[in-house]
């Protein structure tokens, strides 16, 4: 389905049952519940790869757990072996140095991908995991274009980036949050919607007119932000709908620019029909891009097949910002921010 | 063991023997009750032998890296004391990494023993090719050890299945890749939380120091702030990169997390800045401290108030 929906790539998890077994589904093998978010046999993930590539379309596997302890690490090598030599896959997505570090001596045939969960922040840590072998580097979703722009430029073109442009939904660095999401407490983003909380004031001075009410607003607007990032809220009604994310795809123009390889779609445990979706809306615009359209148009394009104008236009599903001045931009809509994206264009 | 003491401000240096005689003055006056044992069993412990490391910095918000003359003042205070520095650095961007490298440039050329706690593999990387006079130490936000007071109690208990309990007791340190990058890089000290799942390995046993800090963990950390966001409104909230105000050096929120039906319902979680801290109770400081001495934990971090 992916496949003949346009998918260029393929990414996805394979947790085996003996390591449910062990580890119950309290310690994941990536970064996805075993139970929904991966393949369970090697069966499967060859029958996957082999149909991506009768049509020429990599397949990446996740082993990105934040870190293998020394009982765990032969464990997941010995996984790692398999998916490449037994099933074919193209890619190992890591995050653990110490992963990477055992992965070099293997010399496998695939190519080593860093996840996100490294937070690699800055080009100095690309240098670094460059060093452990990794051609690809999938960029933490807080970086700003700007940022990511200076990395890509320094990086070079030998290393390629992946940036995220549908569905992710952490508020924290995901690579430095050593919270759970397993379901007994639920994920710490999302528990943060319904804590009982209240903020004091450090100093012990009194409180000023409408100081605690704007600290409240503030937290109020938090946990609505949450609720946005993780999916519960893109929509004008306020329920879920297909596909519900925040997005990127007002930034593709700009990716293309700079010479992003990969626009990541995520949503490991999403439905098939959310997969779908997801797929089609950013192939439809990425199809306008490549068809020349110009960024303003890709933009207005963008947001229209989003159908969540009062979300949209004031950017609160944006995972990037595009105007130059982050005021400016907050009070204008769409066109006027693709027509400053494309001023300061000009600029250059 | 060694004390050393976390000063969040490179201000409080002048400060530093009010600091050490009654380290209560300068907690949060909503966190005294927690912070009281603390304060008491930190002092007990360097009645008679006061601290001679001072740590200077931040390791979870770049906002928060400390211009190049306070930190040089702060440092100087501490030396003309004979207290040695550390500075701690949080994940930063390239643009981060330019502010560190005018901070590193000047700490290398002082002729000092000083050590660096990088939080961010950039970082590392920059110290090693750049600056081989100061001294790497890693930073707690790399040990990636689960430390979710709300399940961890749980997981590490004697009911738990083994494969969980097992996956928790190296407590980030004991990890292949850890071992790996101090043969590497000559790394000599590791840092690390207090965990809630209190390691049963022997410390001296690794090869390299461990450093806790005390009282507080931490759990997770980002570039969008909350409170950074209260001057600004609408979408441009909880940007990363919002041009803060230092807002978490005023205001505090206490999350506490209810309705689950485990034995960890309630538990409070104290959120500064772009960072969530726990507390661990009263019995754990107790445990852990005799325990760190008993099992070779080489320096302790005092940390007066949340590390903002």
């Amino acid at each position: 389905m992916l496949l003949a929906n346009g998918a260029e790539e393929l990414y996805c998890g394979l947790v085996p049952e003996e390591w449910v077994t062990r580890y119950t589904g309290a310690v994941w093998l990536n970064r996805r519940s075993p139970a929904g978010g991966n393949l369970r046999t090697f069966r499967d993930l060859a029958r996957v790869i082999e149909q991506a590539h009768r049509v020429s379309v990599p397949v990446f596997i996740t082993l990105n757990a934040q870190t293998y302890t020394a009982e765990q690490l032969p464990v997941v090598l010995d996984l790692a072996r398999r998916y490449v030599q037994e099933a074919g896959a193209d890619a190992l997505i890591v995050s653990d140095p110490g992963l990477l570090l055992a992965l070099a001596e293997e010399n496998l045939t695939c190519d080593l991908h860093l996840s996100s969960v490294a937070a690699s922040l800055n080009s100095s840590a690309i240098q670094f995991f460059r060093s452990m072998g990794i051609r690809r580097v999938i960029l933490p979703r807080s970086l700003t274009l700007p940022e990511i722009a200076r990395l890509a430029s320094a990086a070079g073109p030998q290393m390629e980036m992946e940036v995220f442009i549908l569905n992710d939904g952490c508020i924290f660095e995901e690579g430095n949050c050593l919270t759970t999401h397993h379901h007994s407490v639920g994920a710490f983003c999302t528990g943060l919607m319904k804590t009982n909380s209240h903020t004091v004031k450090l100093s012990g001075r009194p409180w000023r007119a409408g100081e605690a009410e704007a600290a409240e607003r503030l937290l109020a607007d938090f946990r609505r932000r949450i609720g946005i990032l993780t999916n519960a809220a893109c929509s004008d009604s306020g329920r879920a709908t297909l596909p519900p994310g925040p997005c990127g795809l007002c930034a593709i123009p700009f990716f293309e620019r700079i010479g992003i390889a990969s626009l990541k779609i995520v949503g490991r445990e999403a439905s098939a029909m959310r997969k779908l979706l997801s797929l089609r809306l950013v192939r439809a615009v990425v199809a306008r891009q490549r068809a020349g359209a110009s960024e303003a148009n890709v933009q207005d394009y963008a947001q229209s097949v989003r159908l969540a104008p009062s979300r949209c236009v004031p950017g609160e599903m944006c995972y990037y910002e595009l105007g130059t001045n982050p005021v400016e931009s907050s009070q204008l809509g769409c066109n006027s921010r693709a027509t400053r994206w494309e001023q300061q264009k000009h600029n250059e | 063991m060694e004390w050393a003491v976390h000063l969040r401000n490179p201000g409080l240096a002048e400060h530093w023997d009010d600091l050490l005689a009654d380290p209560l003055q300068f907690c949060e006056l909503q966190l005294r009750d927690l912070q009281t044992s603390a304060a008491g069993l930190f002092q007990q412990a360097v009645r008679q032998d006061p601290p001679r490391r001072a740590y200077l910095g931040n390791e979870f918000c770049a906002s928060l890296l400390p211009s190049l003359d306070a930190l040089s003042s702060a440092c100087l205070i501490m030396w003309r004391r004979q207290v040695e520095v550390t500075f701690l650095t949080p994940p930063v961007t390239d643009d981060g990494l330019d502010a560190l490298r005018v901070l590193f440039t000047w700490l290398s050329r002082q002729g000092r023993h000083v050590e660096i706690v990088f939080n961010d593999w950039g970082t590392f990387e920059l110290l090693h090719r750049e600056f081989p006079s100061l001294h790497p130490v890693r930073g707690r936000l790399l040990n990636k050890a689960m430390r979710d007071p709300r399940v961890v109690p749980l997981y590490n208990s004697p009911n738990a299945p083994a494969g969980i309990r097992s996956s928790l007791q190296p407590a980030g340190l004991d990890t292949p890749f850890v071992r790996s990058i101090v043969n590497r890089y000559g790394l000599t000290v590791v840092e690390m939380d207090i965990l809630p799942q209190i390691p049963d390995f022997d410390f001296r046993q690794l090869p390299f120091q461990v450093s806790c800090y005390f009282p507080f963990g931490f759990v997770t950390t980002g570039r969008h702030c909350m409170v950074s966001s209260l001057h600004v409104e609408g979408s441009q909230r909880f940007r990363p990169g919002t041009h803060c105000r230092f807002e978490c050096r005023e205001y505090m929120t206490t999350h506490i997390f209810s309705g689950s039906t485990l034995p960890t319902d309630g538990t409070r979680f104290y959120q500064r800045g772009n960072t969530f801290f726990y507390f661990p109770e009263e019995r754990t400081l107790h445990n852990f401290l005799q325990y760190a001495e008993d099992k070779g934990v080489a320096r302790l971090v005092y940390e007066p108030s949340l590390p903002m």
